[in-house]
Parts: structure tokens; sequence; C-alpha cells
């Protein structure tokens, strides 16, 4: 069912791309690791500086002991840049599984060769589902290696847990794009809205702690199933894992239902 | 519809037998497809492309590939993204026939050639055709679908207005006559002969349009000494217009 021309084409016409997504995760890993024995140096002092930051800010960012190893890779890892470029590389490629050639006008001659529209979709959400565990691989090996000089105690199965969220909600919010590009046929459409979601979701996430009435969202809210659940405090937690795997292979099933029944616009 | 990018909403149509679905890819490995408006995968040489369409299809295409571009003088190390239109559509030419297919649907595949490559076009065309592939060629240029083609069917504004061998089309077609004799000679005498639609005379000369066959009027003409005929065979273009006419007028 899956074809490794296309699957290997799928890889190779964005190779600059995938570099660049995983050279920034590696390179912001690098980065707040190497801060890190600064804060280490003075642990105590930045565990009170943070408890004086507003209330609001300490929840949105889920500020707890900054000065520990768990706390500060937590807060500078976990809470907000990287799961968004996570989340950022997940909906570019979602979105385009189906729409690029589409759109490129080459969808005619590409679906017109022996190849049906499930295996089409498949393999180029095989691609997809690489490239995303390309940037988790990539972000467990920086940072066992960077907290493995630095001396870091945490051990390589709660990295591997980290790793595991980040990717898990980007194929979260991938496979959602995808969804939407099947039923729209338009890339900037379906990035758009998936991205727009991701916000609504994290913004819904983020106030949740402070506002009553929103606090019971965040049992269905997919952010806080995956970067929410704070792996590296309190490690893998199950029945949220299951529930974001659950939607994307739904999302990822409605993909294929979508895109076997539209017309593809030459 | 046949290449399975639209849903068949009414009807049904098959290739090879084949009945044609979305959902059935199986049909196509047959078929060499060139769309109207080509979109090439960038990012690749003319080679590449051609090489990983070759991979799609699981066959090897290399001499056939290699035959092809030098026939079309197309570079295969050349970036997909520097070529000129003409350029992309050989490069469209050769994805479409480099595996030999048993069926080839073509539209406007002669779009942005030049003279001499439609020329090639042309005889790759009629060299497939003599190879025993079935061709299905849509086009606005009547001038190659009078060349290329043995069936025509004239579609408009969605409707098959008409489908049949372009020998046929042209006798149901209007044709001027025109007849030159060594006296003068009436319109009456050619009026009410069978096949013939109107008459104009004019001194030594008359000229008539006739539908159908010739022969009555043909052997009238050669009753009055007629000098010398001039045949006005109807083009493509001119029975498009005819048919095309009838069937708003109905």
């Amino acid at each position: 069912m899956l074809r490794k021309p296309l699957y290997l084409k799928s890889l190779r016409d964005h190779a600059r791309g995938i570099a660049g997504w995983v050279g920034g995760i590696i390179l912001i890993v690098v980065v707040q690791l190497s801060v890190y024995p600064t804060i280490r140096d003075s642990a105590e002092g930045w565990s009170e500086l943070t408890k004086q930051f507003p209330k609001a800010l300490q929840e949105i960012f889920r500020m707890s002991d900054y000065g520990s190893e768990r706390g500060y890779l937590s807060t500078e890892l976990l809470s907000f840049i990287v799961p968004f470029i996570f989340i950022g590389l997940g909906c570019t490629w979602g979105a385009r599984v189906t729409t690029e050639d589409e759109e490129s006008g080459a969808a005619d001659v590409a679906l017109g060769l022996p190849i049906s529209r499930h295996s089409y979709v498949a393999t180029r959400m095989v691609a997809m589902f690489s490239v995303l565990l390309l940037a988790g691989v990539s972000f467990f090996c920086t940072l066992s290696v960077g907290a493995r000089i630095l001396n870091m105690s945490i051990s390589l199965s709660d990295y591997a847990v980290a790793s595991l969220t980040l990717t898990a909600v980007a194929i979260f919010f991938a496979s959602l794009a995808t969804c939407f590009g099947a039923l729209w046929g338009k890339r900037t459409m379906a990035l758009g809205v998936a991205m727009a979601t991701a916000i609504a979701l994290f913004i819904l996430y983020s106030l949740a702690p402070l506002v009553d009435f929103l606090e019971p969202t965040t049992k269905v809210n997919p952010i806080q199933w995956t970067i929410g659940s704070q792996p590296l405090t309190n490690g893998f937690d199950p029945a949220y894992m299951f529930w974001t795997v659950a939607l994307s292979v739904l999302f990822g099933a409605l993909t294929f239902v979508l895109y076997q029944r539209r017309d593809i616009s030459s | 519809m046949l290449m399975g990018l639209l849903h068949i909403t009414r009807g049904s149509a098959q290739i090879l037998g084949s009945p044609v679905a979305v959902k059935d890819p199986s049909v196509r490995a047959q078929v060499g497809y060139l769309p109207g408006t080509l979109g090439l995968h960038k990012n690749q040489t003319v080679g590449e492309y051609l090489q990983y369409m070759a991979d799609m299809r699981s066959v090897d295409c290399s001499r056939n590939i290699a035959a092809l571009c030098e026939r079309f003088s197309v570079d295969p190390s050349r970036d997909i993204s520097s070529l000129s239109k003409g350029n992309k559509q050989k490069v469209g030419v050769i994805q479409a026939f480099m595996h030999s297919p048993r069926v080839l649907i073509l539209d406007e595949p002669t779009s942005g050639l030049d003279p001499i490559v439609q020329r090639e076009f042309e005889n790759l065309l009629a060299e497939s055709r003599d190879n025993g592939a079935a061709v299905l060629l849509s086009s606005h240029v009547m001038h190659e679908v009078e060349v290329l083609a043995t069936r025509v069917a004239i579609i408009n504004n969605g409707s098959l207005v008409v489908v049949g061998d372009v020998n046929t089309m042209k006798a149901r077609t209007l044709r001027t006559l025109k007849f030159d004799f060594d006296q003068e000679v009436h319109a009456s005498v050619f009026e009410g002969v069978e096949g013939v639609h109107s008459v104009n005379a004019a001194g030594h000369s008359v000229e008539c349009t006739v539908v159908g066959s010739e022969t009555a009027v043909l052997q009238l003409a050669v009753a009055h000494n007629v000098r010398s005929v001039t045949s006005h065979e109807p083009s493509l273009e001119d029975i498009f217009i005819t048919e095309t006419e009838n069937h708003h007028a109905s």
C-alpha cells in the first residue's frame, strides 16, 4: 500500500525545511541547557524570584520549583516555545499532505498514476509522521546528551516521555491539519485553521487555572492531555496519551474518507 | 473522470473493459495521461522526474526515457523549474508515452510546442496508434484533430453534439462546388438535384452547396460540358461550427 518513491520524494522535496525545523529545535534545547548552570548556581534565588511573578504568569507557564532541574526544563522547554515549534511543524506538514500536489497542479499526473488515493494519502502521512518522529528523536537526543554533560539527574526514560509527549502533540495537530486539507483542498486554509485551533486551545489551557468556569475544559483539551500533563514532573499519563492518540487516529481516518470523496481540482 | 480525479455522477465509463472508478487505480497502469494544465514537480531535474514517474509505475522505462528525451531534444539534467513552457510540455509528453501505454489520454498535447516538435509529436502518436494504442485526444486546434483523429466527438457546453469518423462528418456538412462552363448555364438546371442545397449562377459560372453524395450534381455538370470544377472541402472547423450551430438551433 505504501509507495517508496512517493515517500522518499515527499521527504526529499522538503529536506531543507526539515533541516530548518529540526535544527531550530536542537538549537533551542542547546541554548536553554546552556543557561541552566547559571540557574543551578543560584537556584534558591531563582525560585524566590519566580515565586514573586504574578500568579497568573506562574499558572500560565506552569512555573513550579523553577530552580530544580525538572522545574527548569518543564518551564523552559515544555511550556510554550518548543511545544509550539512541534505544533507548527505538525500543522505545516499536515496541511500539505493532500493539498500540495493539488495546488501546484501536479495532482492530475500524480493521481493519474496507478496509485489509489488511500495509498497516496497513507504514504504522505507516513512521511509526515517520520518527520515528526525525527523532531522528537532529535529533541530527545539533544536533551539527553546535554543533560548528561550538565550532570542532570533526570532519567533517560523521563526525557523519552517528554519527547514522546511533544511528538504526540505535533501528531495530533498534524492529523487535524491533514483532515482540514482533505476537506477543503487549500493548504493555507488548513494550516490557518489548525494553527488557530492550537492557539485557541492553548489560551483555554492557560486561562483554565485562573478562571473557574474554564477549569472543566482542561479535561477535554488536547494541550492539557500533552504538555499540560507536565511529563517531566508528573511522568507518563497513559489516559491522556490514549485520548491524544485516539483523536489523532480519528482525524487520520477522516482524512482518508474526505479525500476519497472529493473531486480533485486541476 | 477517466483518470479517477472526478467522481462519475451519472452513467459509466470503461477503459480496456474495466470500469473507471476513483477507488480502483489498476487500469491506470496501462494509461498514459497528459493533462491540459500540466503541473510538474519542482526541485527536480527532468531525468529525476521521469525516473520518479517510472518508479511509481514500477516499470523500467530507462531506455524509452533516453530515446524520447533525445527525440524531443530534452536535456534530462536540466532543472524542471528552469524549463520554458514548451519544454515542460515536452516532458509531459515523454512521461505520458514512456511506458508504452495501451491507452493514451491527451488533453491539448501540442500546447506550447513549436511546429517542428508538433510534427515529431504527430509522428510519435502515429507510431503508438500503429502499435495498437488507443488515443483519446482533446484539442481546440481543429487542424491537429483533422490530421490525427479517425473518429471525432464534438462537445459543446458539456453536451456531446456529434460523434463519428471525419469523412462521414464531412459528407454530412455543406461543401461548395464551383463549375465553369463553356456557355451560360442557369441556376434552375441544378435546383432540386439530389444533394444540392443552394445554387448561385453568374454567367458561365455556377456555385452549388452540396450535402451528401455529389454524384448527381457532377453528372449533371458533365452533361452541360463543364470545363472545370473547384471543390471546397469542409474543414473540421466548418464541421464544428455547423454542428454546434445546429445543436443550438435544435
